[in-house]
């Protein structure tokens, strides 16, 4: 089923959130994020590669130059490969503990069980947001 | 709903007692909060942190629930359960610690017991008691005795922690073989500090132990090699240890005072004393004094003036080693050692004798002057002086009529107060959501009350000041508002106002924001007010209001000590003590005589009161910073000026500042207290000078006891009267003048020191007078010169000029005071250093040296002249820091030689060398490139070493360069580097062209890398050297070179990045010369060059007619819109660069960026430090002391600064540092030591771009989990749209995003969450401590985020959070909410 997820873009100037196309297959809050992990663990173990340099037209440097760098792509792969399973459990055990949120923002509602049925449509969109662990002191 | 605090406290209480419980329902229970405590890890903080007072039961059931849920994840965890069990080392691996913790528990710990790992021994000491006594109890048995050295050691260091027969143990396994050992053993004796404390630790057999032990460490001590010994930290002992000498000394001490057996003490005396050190001395004669001989007692007086580390400063009043009072035959003794050059020693000695009783003293009294010795008699006279002048100041004083004026101050009405209070409160609540850029960024005007800037101006002051002028009080009444709000938001009102006033303002007080509403707001609002609106009548008010507050401590006449004591007591023991009161009233009537609004009458009543707080010794003495208030009473007419030269003459007014011209800065930040420093009548001034002669009178014939001035007179930096210079100046004939003169003690040599290096002639001195005092007192040359060292002051050393008639004196005293190791000379001798150097101080402390002038005093001063100066140039200066000068001197004559120099720098590497050995005369052509080849081999070598070493090494090889540059006539070190490296072009240059040998072309050849090889070819193809030319003298030569050639690449690079980064000029003639060198001139054709705001390549550049150019940096590619032009004609022409230069990274300022004071870009980013600083080093940053990543621009005097949260501090939670903002500051500090930001707008775009870089750079390769500059950028906007986004979506009704804020309405309170900086705030109560954990322990998530910035996460995790406040469970962010 074609989904979208929701993602912010800096690159544009005004509307900083937009969609990205996703394609599903899962039932549960646990499919959908382990399915979610491998798909990107695929995309990042086979990705991190040296890429080309490329050459920047004088609009494009204009742009970056707000944003505060301007580069050139030319990425060393400086990053071990990952393991599948062990992304999917430390996504599992994240959620689990509240790191995280998925929402699906066309259905106003927020999954909170991992064996929860998605019930999702063609092309609703969902939020994830992720959260950072908070305390009163630090030591 | 109730009060969550309340209950949260309880809860915590709650759960103090089910980890107390043994009940396995408690138990599950608190399992049941740590899996529910969701994002909010404090809870486990909280938890873990005291589980050593958890029960057994509690500790056995959560160790497998812990590993069960991975709860060893967060580092406090593991942490507190290991030290619940007692366990204080480091956990290496959490998970298989808390396993074999489970197996201990469990019972199956059989397998451990033939352990050899050093942590499990000591768990199994630990774990075992709790699973099997008779077990443990063999273990440990066994372990004593083990043939495994480690084990043993285990064994003794558990006894000393946990075993109460600790001592017993060490008694029967003294005898070891290793040195080691002992350090355990040791350990097991407790040290005399512990008896002292009162812990006394019992043994069978009454004695006998403790006495065998002392005979055995007797022994033991002279067994050891004289030295520390210590062991590092290792795989087997995680904690460094060893044995020092006198932490033997302290146990024997221990041993001696359980035993109490005097043939001991005296048998240790006998056989020790002479071999002990001065601290060891000082403990045992304090233990033991009433055993110890009475010499050995005086002797200790001597250890008085260097025992700081043993004793406090107020600790050492307290010591007596002579009985007290000394008796008449003690006191013949003791006066023998007056002789000593030691003035603390002296002082103490007639401390001791002023304290006899006076039959005994005038006895002594009578001795001391009869005796020969001179030191006798003038003690004898110090027995006189002191009583008498003391005496004679109590009859002043009784002179002086003290009574407090009178008065009755009517109160401001009840009704009003609390009338004008919720007045300013609507006012506060009504603008609470104005927002305005604060002296600390973003801020809101419910949150907190920050000034708009640093002037002290605070927002919306208009609307507060129509407010208060619409409650239309009285002067009468303001006076009292202002006192009464000062005593509400202390909450105890009633304590001073006694009226029903009193109480209502502690009602007020019982809502906790009321007081925050009172300090924060109203009363900086009421005192604007006041200073805006101020008038006769209000200070008037004020001055009323003051003695009124007097009145309250007023001691009556008839005051018993006791009572007197009791009332001070009784104040001090409120929150505030009354003075503080005072201060705040007293500082009302400076602004009053600031603004010239007392009129005489008031004034008059002031000058009474002071004078009662003067005279009264009890009475806060608040006028002490008052010279100011005397200046205007005086120039008013109020006071005469023999009035006030009688009140300071009781010296108990501080005029140290008054005379210090006070600096800028410093008359700026105490505008109010020190309001007339600086512009006091000429008379006021010349009657304080007259004060100061007046004490100087008394001090300068003092002996070792301090006399009612010595105080003011150590504290002033500037006293009057060349007489007392050259008087001060004879005393150190018989005297050592200390360097430091400020000691803590008021002894005669430092008070004589201050005297010799602050005093000024006064303006009816003459140089004449000057002459004919010196010859009266017969100072010497020597002492002459001496003080003209030491000594701040310009005309005394002109005048010592004058005297001498030496030539060249004065620039010779300058070379010296210029040429030191730190600043040590005050401001107006720098001043007069630029008068003789164009160099700058700064580079002078860093070591820069002025050739031409050090010649040209040479020629000038004759060489006896010099001899003085350089023998007594250590009265410049502290510590060693002449050294350099007096070096620098040997250096340029010779008198250092260049071998002595090689064999230093190669021995020690002692970077000091460096400096010198560029200062050596050049001899022969070789020798600049030799001592150029060595700074450039020095460089080179300390890449080895840290990032601290490394950059002060830098900085010493570049200041030598500069030296060595100045010594061979070069403008600068840049040019001569440029040189150096050129030099060789013509000797190489035949290298790179073929030469036919045996049928092949061999040449040195230029790889597009930038490194050089040999090359031969032959038959047109390129082959390696045939092996018949190997030993072809011509292909030797070739490759002798390459090496050099390589390194010479490498540097030049280097050198060419560092100029296109800092826009360094070059001539295009000079690029010419060094491009005469084939290698360099290869490197140059690859780069790209602007002249005249046009781009050109290195050829091009040669034709062009250009006279200078600078490197092309890609900002200036980008400004000049040739950046994409640049690249493509790389790319078609297939050229590399030898560094980034077209296709570096541009990191231009964002516009948030371009008005604020830092950079965010990286903030809440973990990295890892090590990998951090291991990077960091290779791009010239180091660590400092106090901040933290850094990089320093000599030149520029800026230095960037990457901040990290709790830098290398500890956290419960990970072992990761997380990333705070990018600074700039000013490297020169200012008065107050501070190195102040520098605005981003003001910093350079290239050093901006260059630093974020750098920062860049540190941060993809030191982040735990990958990172990536582009995917984690957010900003304010992007943050803004996804919390309106998620609010929206979660119909978070409380949440409103406004301007620079997300605002929340939550049950405890109103919050705000900053989306700039992520800082939650509450409503009145400031930021709250709430901390984004990053847990580096968690593995990348691989999900399609909304946003990964840590920053946005924070703000929406804090967002979340407070919104739903009734749910939080962190006892601590309760806390932080509820304080």
């Amino acid at each position: 089923m074609n989904i979208r997820i929701k993602v912010k873009s800096v690159a544009k100037l005004k509307d900083f959130l937009t969609y990205e196309q996703y394609v599903t297959t899962a039932l549960t809050v646990n499919e959908l994020i382990c399915e979610m992990v491998a798909f990107n663990v695929e995309k990042f173990n086979k990705g991190r590669k040296t890429e080309d340099l490329f050459l920047l037209t004088n609009e494009t440097v204009e742009n970056m130059a707000g944003l505060g760098k301007v580069s050139f792509g030319g990425k060393k792969d400086n990053m071990r490969k990952v393991d599948v399973r062990v992304m999917q459990d430390e996504a599992i055990f994240q959620f689990k503990n509240s790191r995280f949120k998925i929402i699906n923002e066309t259905k106003k509602r927020e999954y909170t069980a991992l064996d929860e049925s998605l019930e999702i449509s063609e092309n609703d969109s969902l939020i994830f947001i992720k959260l950072a662990m908070l305390a009163g002191r630090r030591f | 709903m109730g009060d969550r605090w309340e209950i949260y406290t309880k809860a915590r209480k709650k759960t103090f007692k089910l980890k107390k419980s043994n009940n396995v329902r408690d138990h599950e229970m608190v399992l049941k909060m740590l899996i529910e405590a969701g994002n909010e890890v404090g809870v486990f903080d909280g938890i873990f942190t005291q589980l050593n007072e958890a029960s057994d039961s509690f500790k056995k059931f959560i160790v497998p629930k812990v590993i069960e849920h991975q709860f060893y994840r967060y580092k406090c965890v593991t942490e507190g359960i290991a030290w619940g069990f007692g366990l204080d080392f480091p956990v290496k691996d959490s998970k298989k610690f808390l396993l074999m913790l489970q197996d201990i528990l469990s019972g199956s710990y059989k397998k451990y017991l033939d352990t050899q790992d050093t942590q499990q021994i000591y768990t199994l000491f630990s774990l075992l008691y709790l699973v099997d006594v008779k077990e443990y109890q063999k273990y440990f048995a066994d372990a004593l005795i083990s043939p495994h050295k480690y084990k043993r050691f285990m064994a003794f260091y558990f006894a000393s922690r946990c075993r109460t027969d600790m001592l017993s143990i060490c008694n029967n396994n003294f005898e070891q073989d290793d040195f080691e050992m002992y350090a355990p053993l040791l350990d097991c004796i407790p040290s005399y500090s512990a008896y002292k404390k009162g812990h006394k630790y019992k043994t069978k057999g009454s004695g006998k132990i403790e006495e065998s032990l002392f005979y055995k460490l007797c022994e033991l001590q002279e067994r050891l090699p004289k030295k520390n010994i210590v062991y590092k930290t290792s795989e087997q002992i995680w904690f460094q240890h060893g044995i020092q000498r006198d932490e033997i000394s302290q146990k024997v001490f221990y041993l001696l005072l359980a035993l109490k057996d005097k043939k001991l003490i005296w048998f240790y005396e006998e056989k020790y004393y002479a071999k002990m050190d001065a601290k060891e001395k000082v403990a045992f004669v304090d233990l033991f004094k009433d055993y110890i001989r009475l010499d050995y007692r005086v002797e200790m007086l001597n250890y008085f003036s260097y025992n700081e580390s043993y004793y406090s400063y107020n600790d050492k009043n307290e010591k007596y080693f002579l009985s007290k009072p000394l008796t008449y035959d003690e006191a013949i003794v003791v006066s023998e050692f007056l002789k000593t050059k030691k003035t603390e020693v002296k002082k103490h000695i007639v401390e001791h004798f002023q304290n006899m009783s006076e039959k005994d003293k005038a006895k002594l009294k009578e001795y001391l002057s009869a005796a020969d010795e001179d030191y006798k008699k003038e003690a004898a006279n110090d027995l006189t002086g002191l009583k008498d002048q003391k005496e004679e100041i109590a009859q002043a004083v009784k002179q002086v009529k003290a009574t407090l004026p009178n008065f009755t101050v009517q109160n401001m009405q009840e009704s009003r107060i609390v009338e004008c209070f919720l007045k300013l409160k609507d006012f506060v609540q009504r603008h609470k959501d104005y927002q305005y850029r604060s002296s600390i960024g973003d801020a809101l005007f419910g949150v907190n009350y920050w000034s708009l800037d640093k002037d002290g101006e605070f927002p919306l002051q208009r609307e507060s000041d129509e407010v208060i002028k619409s409650f239309a009080l009285s002067p009468n009444e303001l006076a009292y508002f202002e006192y009464a709000l000062l005593l509400m938001q202390t909450g105890y009102g009633y304590r001073y106002d006694t009226t029903t006033i009193g109480r209502k303002l502690d009602m007020l007080a019982t809502l906790d924001e009321n007081r925050r509403l009172a300090l924060q707001y109203f009363i900086p609002m009421l005192r604007h007010y006041i200073e805006s609106n101020n008038s006769t009548e209000i200070q008037k008010a004020a001055v009323h209001r003051m003695i009124s507050v007097l009145s309250e401590i007023k001691i009556p006449d008839n005051a018993t000590t006791d009572t007197i004591f009791w009332r001070l007591k009784e104040s001090e023991k409120k929150p505030e003590p009354m003075w503080q009161r005072l201060t705040e009233v007293a500082s009302r009537l400076n602004d009053g005589i600031k603004y010239g609004l007392l009129d005489n009458e008031t004034l008059t009543i002031y000058a009474q009161t002071m004078d009662y707080a003067q005279n009264n010794r009890h009475c806060p003495n608040i006028f002490q910073n008052s010279q100011g208030v005397f200046s205007y009473l005086f120039a008013k007419g109020v006071m005469g000026a023999s009035e006030v030269f009688e009140f300071f003459k009781k010296g108990k007014v501080d005029l140290s500042n008054i005379l210090s011209a006070p600096t800028e800065y410093w008359q700026q930040k105490h505008k109010d207290r020190y309001l007339y420093s600086g512009k006091h009548s000429k008379e006021y001034i010349e009657l304080v000078e007259r004060v100061i002669m007046f004490m100087l009178d008394t001090e300068i014939n003092r002996n070792q006891a301090e006399t009612v001035y010595t105080n003011i007179i150590a504290r002033c930096d500037k006293l009057f009267g060349v007489q007392y210079y050259l008087k001060a100046l004879q005393a150190f004939q018989k005297m050592t003048l200390p360097r430091s003169s400020y000691g803590f003690e008021r002894t005669k040599d430092n008070v004589f020191a201050n005297i010799v290096q602050s005093v000024i002639p006064y303006k009816t001195d003459s140089y004449e007078q000057f002459e004919k005092l010196a010859k009266e007192l017969k100072l010497s040359e020597k002492d002459l010169v001496k003080g003209a060292l030491f000594s701040n002051n310009w005309t005394v050393l002109e005048w010592t000029d004058r005297f001498l008639n030496k030539k060249g004196f004065i620039s010779t005293v300058m070379f010296f005071k210029a040429h030191l190791k730190d600043e040590g000379v005050s401001k107006s001798v720098k001043d007069k250093i630029a008068l003789y150097s164009p160099i700058d101080i700064e580079n002078f402390k860093d070591g820069a040296v002025d050739v031409d002038w050090f010649w040209r005093i040479k020629e000038e001063a004759d060489e006896k002249t010099f001899k003085l100066i350089y023998d007594n140039a250590k009265y410049i200066t502290v510590a060693n820091f002449h050294k350099r000068a007096q070096r620098f001197n040997d250096a340029l004559t010779g008198g250092l030689s260049k071998e002595e120099c090689l064999e230093k720098i190669k021995e020690t590497r002692n970077k000091e060398f460096i400096l010198y050995y560029s200062l050596i005369p050049l001899v022969g052509d070789n020798d600049i490139d030799d001592r150029y080849a060595l700074i450039m081999r020095f460089l080179q070598e300390s890449k080895q070493f840290g990032a601290q070493r490394q950059t002060s090494e830098k900085k010493v090889c570049e200041v030598a360069l500069e030296n060595l540059a100045r010594m061979s006539g070069y403008e600068d070190a840049d040019r001569f580097v440029w040189f150096m490296e050129s030099k060789s072009a013509d000797r190489i240059s035949p290298y790179f062209e073929p030469k036919e040998i045996d049928g092949a072309q061999v040449f040195l050849n230029i790889s597009d890398r930038f490194k050089v090889s040999v090359t031969a070819v032959k038959n047109g193809k390129e082959s390696a050297i045939p092996s018949g030319l190997k030993n072809n003298p011509y292909v030797i030569a070739l490759k002798t070179e390459v090496s050099v050639l390589n390194k010479q690449s490498s540097r030049v690079i280097r050198s060419l990045e560092s100029a296109m980064e800092r826009g360094n000029k070059f001539s295009v003639s000079e690029l010419k010369t060094i491009a005469k060198n084939p290698l360099i001139k290869h490197i140059l054709n690859s780069l790209f060059f602007v002249a005249n705001e046009k781009v050109f390549t290195y050829a091009e550049l040669t034709e062009s007619g250009e006279q200078e150019c600078i490197l092309a940096h890609p900002l200036d590619l980008f400004s000049l819109k040739v950046w994409d032009e640049k690249q493509k004609y790389l790319l078609s022409n297939k050229i590399r660069q030898p560094f980034k230069q077209a296709f570096r990274e541009l990191y231009p300022k964002t516009d948030d960026e371009k008005e604020a004071n830092e950079t965010n870009r990286y903030q809440g980013h973990q990295i890892n430090v090590q990998k951090a600083i291991a990077v960091a080093k290779g791009r010239g940053w180091h660590t400092g002391e106090d901040i933290g990543l850094q990089k320093v621009f000599y030149k520029e005097n800026i230095v960037a600064v990457l901040f990290g949260i709790w830098d290398f501090g500890y956290s419960s939670y990970d072992d990761h540092t997380t990333l705070s903002s990018v600074y700039f500051l000013n490297r020169k500090a200012d008065e107050t030591g501070t190195m102040k930001i520098i605005p981003l707008k003001e910093i350079g775009e290239k050093m901006f771009s260059e630093v974020m870089r750098d920062i860049d750079l540190i941060v993809s390769t030191s982040h735990p989990q990958g990172y990536d500059f582009e995917e984690s950028l957010s900003t304010v906007e992007v943050r803004r749209q996804i919390c309106r986004n998620i609010v929206e979506l979660l119909g978070l009704k409380n949440v409103e995003i406004e301007g620079n804020f997300v605002k929340i309405k939550g049950s405890m309170g109103e919050y705000a969450v900053n989306l700039r900086s992520a800082i939650a705030s509450k409503q009145l109560s400031g930021a709250l401590n709430i901390m984004a954990i990053n847990d580096s322990t968690q593995n990348k998530v691989f999900l399609n985020f909304i946003d990964d910035n840590p920053l946005t996460v924070e703000v929406v995790s804090k967002m979340l959070l407070l919104a739903d406040d009734t749910k939080i469970k962190d006892p601590n962010i309760i806390r932080e909410i509820k304080r």
